[in-house]
């Protein structure tokens, strides 16, 4: 290899920016990890020190002394976990039949679905919220589990639609011969073949409705998630707030996601929007 | 190659003159035909009736709202009194024209939010992305640790960023020891929206990564090697070659940051709850709807907002289609 100059300033320049970066990032979880097992009262007293008492029952009291709107910890975590698995169960449902139906049948009206899929996808339509909220009050939605039907649609169908696409058609061919019918082929001979790429979509997803907040402030108020009750606890008991055990709370709630992290960090690092997933 | 003549009967001719509408469509071979549009149409009706529902009917039903105001209530049959009217567009209109009103600062700071974040938030993942392609020490560790604040909630790193820089938090404390006096940064007007600002930046350096290390991967490396060979210094190779090898990344990710101009912003409720003149457009529909009721005008000013929108979206993406693909 030749030797050139790669912006050997810049470089320093880079390298530095992101040592500084991540000592920030893991200095200020370490901070709060820190302050998570101290006492109540220390935490008001001394913000910087290590704790005098190390109270790793912090941890177990976040369970009983955080709570939103009347709701504890463990009905959050179920709240999270119901209402994420569930929408994601939906949309992977819809994003993948559809996919595999634009993707390996001709019928009528493909064309304009297909074109519907990749405009609606394009175009970001703002201040809908209203129109969204009167809507789900309307079909009786609003604040209810039911809330999840709202994954039903055509969306995120563009990764599976590729991934169908480059399945070799022969697969379903013999077993059409065989005497499969179109239902018994896309279960048992189609599918299986996504589950990698259903794996790490899912994963991603799981990810993204675990750390979200906003849903269930706008659409369900009674069922906070975990995410949702960390902030609510926050806002409902203002001076009254027990930070370690808030700080506690914030750690265990970054687990699952973490975990999962780790598990598929190479999906997660290799997945990639533009041309679906590599590799 | 030779053409091959193909001979078609009568019959043929025949048949297909009579084919019907449906066969058109008929691309598999007639044993793999029977029950194809039962299964098409058990397995798209509920995602169709959903698109349907919550994407069709909800928008048009908020572009009726925003030509509706509401005049009374009628208590016989519990329901608002509403009529027809462009009331609301003008109400958008006056709000952009008064300097003190939260939806003119709504937009302002999307607009910082927006020039900030493309101004940072295009060049320096490049950056980062670009050096991790040239293997900078420790790449491997750093590209997962800037991945980090994707994995975790925002709720999490917003507490810990906020209790950090609080009044009688660690920095602030430091910083006073040192002589340094630094004020309650999200307590002010002038600083709120800054500190927001700070913390997107700060925490959003891992945004498009992806998109570009997986460009950089798909470079091939012959031609680099035979670049490098020909003696290209880094700023030749970067300009000459990389970029141009790049362009449809950099292009896809340029269109995607421009579609979303008035969705720019940061966790506003998380932060402020909009206080200190930190709103945005999207916090603002969401105070407005949620907070206030009021579902006309942020219906009005949402869909004011996707119309000038749309044509900056088809432009950008007519820019670059024009300009020519390098294919590798």
């Amino acid at each position: 290899m030749s030797k050139i100059k790669r912006f050997t300033p810049l470089r320093i320049a880079v390298f530095l920016f992101l040592a500084v970066w991540t000592l920030v990032f893991f200095g200020g979880f370490a901070w709060i990890i820190l302050n998570s097992l101290k006492d109540r009262l220390q935490y008001v007293l001394d913000k910087t020190g290590l704790p005098d008492v190390w109270r790793f029952r912090n941890y177990i009291d976040a369970f009983t002394v955080l709570s939103a709107g009347g709701k504890g910890v463990p009905l959050m975590i179920w709240n999270s976990l119901w209402r994420v698995v569930g929408s994601i169960a939906i949309s992977t449902a819809c994003s993948f039949t559809v996919g595999y139906c634009l993707a390996r049948y001709k019928f009528p009206g493909r064309d304009l679905l297909y074109w519907i899929c990749i405009v609606t996808m394009m175009i970001p339509i703002y201040g809908s919220m209203a129109a969204s909220l009167r809507l789900r009050a309307a079909l009786g939605m609003y604040d209810t589990p039911l809330i999840l039907l709202g994954a039903l649609g055509i969306g995120g169908m563009l990764i599976p639609y590729s991934c169908f696409k480059n399945l070799p058609r022969e697969y379903a061919e013999s077993a059409f011969m065989d005497g499969a019918s179109h239902f018994r082929v896309y279960f048992t001979i189609m599918l299986p073949q996504m589950i990698p790429i259903m794996t790490a979509l899912g994963v991603t997803s799981f990810i993204g409705g675990w750390n979200d907040y906003m849903t269930s402030i706008v659409y369900m108020p009674s069922y906070p998630t975990l995410a949702t009750g960390l902030y609510l606890y926050q806002v409902e008991s203002a001076r009254k707030m027990n930070y370690p055990i808030l700080f506690a709370g914030i750690i265990m709630s970054i687990v699952p996601a973490l975990a999962l992290f780790i598990a598929f960090q190479n999906t997660f690092l290799e997945i990639n929007i533009g041309g679906g997933l590599k590799g | 190659m030779k053409k091959t003549d193909v001979k078609i009967t009568g019959a043929q001719t025949a048949r297909l003159k009579k084919r019907g509408f449906l066969d058109r469509y008929d691309d598999y071979p007639k044993a793999m035909r029977h029950g194809k549009y039962a299964f098409l149409i058990a397995m798209l009706a509920l995602p169709i009736a959903g698109f349907t529902v919550f994407y069709v009917v909800q928008n048009i039903s908020s572009i009726l709202l925003a030509f509706r105001e509401v005049v009374g209530f009628d208590y016989e049959s519990g329901r608002e009194v509403t009529r027809w009217t462009f009331g609301q567009f003008q109400r958008v209109f006056a709000a952009l024209k008064n300097a003190d009103s939260n939806f003119r600062t709504s937009l302002v700071n999307t607009l910082i939010y927006f020039v900030v974040d493309t101004a940072v938030l295009l060049p320096l993942p490049f950056l980062l992305s670009y050096f991790f392609y040239k293997k900078l020490a420790g790449y491997k560790f750093f590209r997962v640790a800037i991945f980090l604040p994707t994995i975790i909630s925002g709720v999490a790193i917003v507490t810990m960023f906020k209790n950090i820089i609080d009044a009688d938090g660690p920095i602030v404390m430091w910083a006073g020891k040192l002589g340094v006096e630094i004020p309650a940064l999200l307590y002010s007007d002038r600083t709120a929206t800054p500190t927001i600002i700070f913390y997107t930046v700060w925490f959003g350096i891992n945004s498009h990564v992806l998109l570009f290390q997986g460009a950089f991967r798909r470079i091939p490396q012959e031609i680099v090697e035979s670049a490098q060979l020909d003696g290209v210094n880094a700023v030749q190779e970067l300009w000459f070659i990389l970029i141009p090898l790049l362009k449809s990344t950099l292009s896809t990710i340029v269109i995607l940051s421009v579609s979303g101009i008035f969705g720019a912003g940061g966790p506003i409720l998380l932060f402020t709850n909009g206080l200190n003149n930190t709103s945005t457009v999207g916090f603002w529909i969401y105070q407005e709807v949620k907070v206030y009721g009021s579902y006309n005008m942020p219906a009005a000013a949402g869909l004011l907002f996707t119309l000038i929108n749309l044509p900056i979206v088809f432009g950008v993406r007519k820019l670059f289609s024009l300009s020519e693909d390098v294919e590798y």
